[in-house]
């Protein structure tokens, strides 16, 4: 029984003499370096998420990613960070402190070529907007 | 300006179109361009979910998402059925209107007849469709015990896979619930092996052994005969059953085979390298449409979007296509409840699964969520 079993695996050595001596050069770099250490830790790493975790966190947190990047794909497009960009020039730009206006100060704001155009771009995606609420009515 | 067609919402379709539109964006910004995908449904389904499904583990609501979330914005949604391609006039009708198209993408996919099988209807169950799925779910709940098939009926049929993890994580399925030792599990195909690659064969047929999940090849199911509860095969035979778990043959979409575009079995003959329509310059097909001898699996259709989309952007843009597929597939293998493998492969390099873990099982179950952001063509 035991002659049997070094046989089959004598004859194993031979068939993978060539995949066994490469394996070692492998072993003996990655202890000589000291990253079978890394290696290990890591290996220990990996088995303390697969004992832990579960299919439903894996699920949950999968679920959380998806949704994130299928909005933030929408908030990364070129037109949306052109937007995006000019909202961040315009908070960094703006270091008038604030004063209280009222229907008359509006008004004489909406002269204002900035504030037109501003206000031209709030309606360009309130149309946009509507329509896109439209749809998923 | 050149209007660009994609049939179909499914993973090619949707992918082909997200690829595409960032490519050619200043075109469509421009008014040059117009990309206008048409698909029968306002949402997508993830078809890997049934598999998950008919145990529980994913839900109806999981597996749908609305197509407005999973498409460019720049991209034209129209959703209507269609019911012809009218290639020489290069337009598409649809059930509401007609669509010109300068290039056109069919993405139509493939769809389960299980009819051509009879019987199959009122004596068996499958998972390649909303429908089967959830009625095989409440079959299986309601499973005291007995003897399962698990029956390949023709190919090719999408995830091939598929009918290996199903017999797997059913083994699983019924020791958990005490049921196994009750209960049988035949797994049948057509050809003289349990699966079309050797490598796959190697690994999986020890497998089934160790587990008592039996088998038969060369098994070719003719009819089932619902009443005595039998499968009756073109080799002769009569296999009984409890509960049968049929893969049901596959055709191409009805408006491929309406507009006579299709080979016998609804497949469009497509070049394998450049997923071009045969015979015609200005239209590509991709997923499971085609005639390629490759899977019919959501990775591939995923790889070959990338280069229909390259392609259709050169001629776009007045330059010489080049991408080429190369066949890629990648397939997840469950090989339990909690333990899958994998495998990839290409026109040149065959499959190598590695060994089943449950860190890759994790893998899976993570992408079942994720696998919007692939629709998205941002994984």
């Amino acid at each position: 029984m035991m002659e049997d079993r070094t046989e089959k695996l004598v004859e194993k050595l031979v068939e993978n003499q060539d995949a066994i001596e490469r394996l070692i050069d492998k072993i003996i770099m990655l202890e000589k370096t000291g990253a079978i250490d890394t290696l290990a830790d890591l290996a220990s790493f990996v088995k303390v998420a697969e004992d832990t975790l579960s299919d439903e966190i894996i699920k949950k947190n999968a679920e959380l990613v998806a949704n994130l990047g299928l909005i933030s794909a929408k908030f990364t497009s070129d037109n949306a960070l052109r937007l995006i960009d000019a909202v961040g020039d315009a908070i960094c730009r703006c270091d008038k402190e604030p004063e209280p206006v009222g229907v008359t100060g509006l008004l004489k704001a909406l002269n204002d070529p900035d504030v037109k155009y501003a206000l031209g771009f709030l309606i360009n995606v309130a149309k946009a907007l509507g329509k896109a609420l439209r749809e998923r009515a | 300006m050149k209007r660009i067609v994609i049939l179909g919402g499914g993973v090619a379709g949707t992918l082909t179109a997200n690829y595409l539109v960032p490519k050619i964006r200043g075109e469509i910004r421009d008014g040059n361009v117009e990309v206008t995908l048409i698909t029968d449904r306002p949402y997508q389904v993830y078809e890997p979910g049934f598999l998950y499904l008919i145990f529980n583990r994913l839900g109806e609501a999981e597996l749908k998402r609305d197509i407005r979330e999973l498409l460019d914005p720049a991209v034209n949604i129209v959703i209507d059925r269609a019911t012809k391609i009218e290639a020489e006039n290069n337009r598409v009708v649809t059930e509401n209107g007609v669509y010109d198209y300068d290039y056109l993408v069919i993405a139509t996919g493939a769809r389960v007849v299980p009819e051509e099988i009879p019987g199959l209807k009122e004596g068996g169950h499958w998972f390649y469709n909303f429908e089967g799925a959830v009625r095989l779910r409440e079959a299986l709940a309601k499973f005291t015990g007995g003897k399962v098939v698990v029956s390949v009926m023709g190919v090719p049929h999408k995830c091939p896979v598929a009918p290996m993890e199903v017999s797997f994580i059913l083994h699983d399925f019924l020791k958990r619930r005490n049921l196994r030792d009750k209960s049988e599990i035949l797994y049948t195909y057509p050809i003289n092996k349990i699966f079309t690659m050797d490598p796959v064969v190697e690994m999986i047929q020890p497998m089934f052994d160790e587990r008592g999940i039996q088998y038969k090849t060369f098994f070719n199911p003719l009819e089932v005969d619902a009443k005595n509860k039998k499968i009756i095969t073109l080799e002769g035979e009569e296999e009984s059953y409890d509960l049968l778990i049929a893969i049901p043959p596959h055709r191409g979409a009805k408006v491929v085979e309406d507009s006579g575009l299709g080979d016998k079995g609804g497949w469009v003959p497509t070049d394998r390298y450049t997923l071009k329509v045969e015979g015609y310059e200005n239209m590509y097909a991709l997923g499971d449409a085609t005639n390629l001898p490759v899977s019919k699996a959501g990775s591939v259709a995923h790889f070959q979007a990338e280069v229909v989309a390259e392609n259709l952007a050169a001629e776009i843009e007045g330059i010489e296509p080049t991408a080429m597929f190369n066949g890629k597939a990648f397939c997840f293998i469950e090989t339990g409840w909690e333990e899958a493998t994998y495998i990839w492969f290409d026109y040149y390099t065959p499959p190598q699964p590695v060994m089943p873990s449950k860190f890759v099982h994790f893998v899976k179950m993570a992408y079942n969520k994720a696998y919007w952001l692939t629709a998205r063509g941002l994984l």
